[in-house]
């Protein structure tokens, strides 16, 4: 097993970053672990930047990841993604839902979006575990956009069991309560692609 | 009894839950990230029925709380205050005379700090309060200390008889983490409230300066508290010293570990901030050949440390923000391990793209912008020709595109107040003031009577969407129902606004803002000071309340000019795929963008009902 574990979650407000770090923290305390999480919040607009830091293992000292150490970085949006990606190192599993999300530069014509190809450039050169994942057109076959979040959760549990998948199914359910039916679902096609 | 739950918490959640686990009676505070969580905790609590507390309310601003918490601890109940850092400036001259009153029950202030800034006007080290206010200070390290030192707070408040400041920055208050607690305590007291001149009346000079001295007194006794309380502690038997506290401990403590160098270094954690703890660090500079202080913002402790040095005659080499890391923003583990072993990291060198965060879809303020634009270029002054006041809230970011509106946002209710100085220096244009609701009640109020006293030529727009907003929709004085139950009486800002003089006076819906616009061509050039009430619940709070509406765009109709996404830079408009189109989830239905699409292709269409081309 991983005596530590840590992950950075780059995201826009509102895509369901902290909801995924919640579940990842309670699946980590049903596993009798111990965790800290950093998160910027207290802003009630959703749009804008937000990274979450997650760190689970025995003994937690601080929520803060260093730079290039993270074990892995879930992008929900990859301009957000290349925005953590000081955190990525060769070790690094990337996984990444490559479906860009404007700015409000770009939406009233300030400023061009990055090239996408670019951002996945700029990601690829620092480690080559890197997987894009097309989370949200996989949801929305659900019909469940809310879950892409699992999706790219259940894909990297796949590449390492850092938690036991029985128990972020049921911290899923613990967090969700009602909606966890179709997030389950998510995280399983995302544990088999 | 005392049942031990290990339960996720955040940070603020540990502060809520070892408050009541101390008996906490009355807790007050205004809003201000990263503070806010705490009563919000401890409302849901009241509102879930898993506690019952005589008074747990936000208050119009931080001194209005921090005197209400006051008044309930000498009165024999403990209190708790909450705010961000500028929030106790707000609160600073009670603050200063609370030694002089001292406290009956313990009185906990929780000053959250934001190192970074994240979210905070200032980087602003509260600490420095602790010296000034002669107010002894404490700063846990993660949330179980958070969740701890909460309750010692409250034991160290009543053998000193003083209120206490327990200090906190971002990575405490934001931080979850799995946190050990005991059952909540009921609080068990009869209030009385005696007769105290010396104590509590500060209109005899003779008794203040007694005063002066018996707080230092009392302040004489906290070092040896600490001790008893273990706030203070040495770690490791090493010959290099590092001093530090806070979250900024954490770190050390990781990189130390990981770099497997606990051996060589001995570690003081200082959980006492003020007044210093002499003994364990004069002991403790003997023991080591330097030292590194490591703390967030200023070079407190370090400047203390290196005094403390001074007057001991220590020749030991003590170093910190002033000599090894940024002098600016939040420290990291990274910071802490090049000082120490040397390591380099990288930043992106990649310019990225900013991404603030928009206004709201649907959000009234986008109506209210929309509406000020237009009315001032009806009254023939180009946009960006005439100053526009800002003040803190959500509507602060209508600096980003596509309004670009405010001029300043300083401090709570200068927009106003400032404009005011730009009128008395003689400013020949208009000047326009924006405020929201809240920040009105809590600081604009004093400055409109300043304005309307003067008979400034103003316009003021009050943004009021009912609620604190930005800070996760906290009460306002227009709230009728507390979460926690209590039943209150509605403030109508309307009638304030006449009540205190202004004779022109305007409500509007910026939904319609055309209306907002027709007011401002009228206001801005009247003499006197002109407000406009630009009313509309937040979009948030609206959308859960359950909206009937919601638009769509005809694609038969839109020549995708994109005029709606430019005007009002609505984030329910996407133009994903090369054509815009409204995300059906996101839209409130305000109209807003079918006000403005000149080709009339976007549509209403109630909420159930089937998309009909009329
Ligand atoms: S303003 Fe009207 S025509 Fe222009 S892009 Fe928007 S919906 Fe289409
Ligand atoms: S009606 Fe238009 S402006 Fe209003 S929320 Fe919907 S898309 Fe945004």
């Amino acid at each position: 097993m991983y005596s530590e574990y840590s992950i950075v979650i780059a995201g826009v407000g509102g895509q369901g970053g902290l909801t995924l770090s919640r579940v990842i923290a309670t699946a980590a305390t049903l596993s009798g672990l111990s965790i800290k999480t950093g998160e910027t919040l207290g802003m009630a607009q959703r749009g804008g930047s937000v990274q979450s830091y997650l760190k689970i293992g025995k003994i937690i000292r601080s929520p803060l990841i260093k730079k290039g150490c993270a074990d892995a970085l879930i992008g929900l949006e990859p301009l957000e993604a290349v925005r953590a990606s000081s955190y990525v190192g060769p070790h690094t599993k990337i996984v990444l839902d490559p479906n860009p999300i404007p700015t409000i530069f770009n939406l009233v014509g300030k400023e061009d979006y990055p090239s996408i190809e670019e951002l996945l450039r700029i990601l690829k050169e620092k480690t080559n575990q890197f997987y894009i994942i097309q989370a949200r057109r996989e949801a929305e076959k659900l019909n469940a956009r809310q879950s892409a979040n699992m999706i790219l959760l259940g894909k990297l549990i796949s590449l390492d069991a850092f938690l036991p998948s029985e128990k972020i199914e049921e911290a899923i359910r613990i967090v969700l309560g009602e909606k966890a039916g179709k997030a389950i679902a998510a995280f399983r096609i995302g544990m088999n692609l | 009894m005392h049942h031990r739950q290990n339960l996720v918490l955040m940070g603020n959640e540990a502060i809520a839950y070892g408050a009541l686990t101390a008996g906490l009676a009355v807790a007050s505070g205004y809003p201000g990230t990263p503070s806010s969580e705490v009563i919000d905790t401890l409302l849901e609590l009241t509102a879930s029925g898993k506690i019952n507390r005589p008074y747990i309310e936000w208050a119009v601003n931080e001194r209005v709380a921090f005197e209400i918490c006051l008044g309930a601890s000498l009165s024999g109940v403990r209190s708790l205050v909450t705010m961000k850092g500028p929030g106790l400036n707000v609160a600073s001259d009670p603050l200063l005379s609370s030694a002089y009153s001292g406290v009956e029950a313990g009185m906990l202030i929780l000053v959250a700090d934001d190192p970074g800034p994240y979210t905070t006007q200032t980087e602003q080290d509260s600490r420095w309060y602790g010296e000034f206010a002669k107010l002894p200070i404490i700063e846990p390290s993660d949330p179980k200390e958070a969740y701890e030192y909460t309750i010692l707070g409250y034991e160290l408040s009543e053998k000193i008889k003083l209120p206490v400041i327990m200090r906190t920055t971002t990575r405490v208050n934001h931080t979850v983490s799995d946190v050990k607690v005991k059952e909540f305590v009921e609080p068990s007291y009869t209030p009385s409230f005696s007769k105290n001149p010396k104590r509590y009346l500060r209109a005899v000079m003779t008794w203040n300066r007694e005063r002066h001295g018996e707080v230092l007194e009392a302040l004489d006794k906290v070092e040896s508290l600490a001790e008893e309380f273990r706030l203070n502690r040495v770690e490791g038997l090493g010959k290099l010293g590092v001093v530090c506290s806070g979250a900024a401990y954490t770190y050390v403590l990781e990189v130390l570990e990981k770099n497997k160098l606990l051996d060589k270094y001995r570690i003081l954690k200082l959980g006492l901030i003020h007044p210093i703890p002499k003994k364990i660090i004069t002991e403790f500079l003997k023991e080591v050949d330097s030292v590194i202080v490591v703390e967030e913002i200023d070079p407190y402790i370090e400047m203390k440390l290196k005094a403390l040095a001074y007057d001991e005659g220590l020749q030991v080499k003590i170093m910190g923000r002033q000599e090894l890391f940024p002098r600016v923003g939040e420290l990291t583990p990274d910071d802490i391990e090049s000082v120490i072993i040397g390591r380099q990291f990288k930043l992106n060198n990649v310019a990225l793209p900013m991404r603030p965060p928009p206004l709201c879809p649907g959000c009234p303020h986008i109506g209210t912008y929309m509406g000020l634009k237009m009315g001032i270029s009806r009254a023939g002054h180009r946009w960006g020709e005439i100053p526009i006041m800002g003040d803190i809230g959500c509507y602060a970011l209508g600096l980003n595109p596509p309004f670009e509106a405010i001029w300043t946002e300083h401090s709570m209710g200068a927009s106003i107040s400032m404009a005011v100085g730009l009128k008395a220096a003689g400013y020949p244009k208009p000047v326009v003031a924006v405020i929201g609701d809240s920040t009105f009640y809590h600081s604009g109020i004093t400055s409109l009577i300043e304005a309307i006293h003067k008979d400034v030529d103003l316009l003021v727009v009050i943004m009021d969407n009912l609620t604190v907003a930005m800070t996760g929709h906290q009460a306002t004085p227009e709230y009728e129902l507390s979460i926690s139950g209590r039943r209150m009486k509605r403030l109508d800002l309307e009638k304030v606004v006449r009540g205190l003089g202004v004779e022109r006076i305007a409500v509007v819906d910026p939904y319609n803002y055309r209306d907002v616009s027709e007011k401002v061509r009228e206001f801005i050039h009247q003499p006197g000071v002109k407000v406009i009430i630009s009313k509309r619940a937040c979009a948030i709070l609206e959308k859960r309340a359950g909206i009937g509406q919601v638009c769509w765009i005809d694609p038969e109709k839109c020549t995708n000019c994109l005029a709606c996404l430019k005007l009002t830079g609505c984030p329910a408009l996407s133009p994903l795929e090369g054509r815009v189109s409204i995300i059906e989830s996101e839209c409130v239905g305000c109209t807003l963008c079918m006000q403005v699409c000149p080709y009339n292709a976007i549509l209403v269409r109630k909420i159930g009902v089937a998309k009909i081309n009329v």
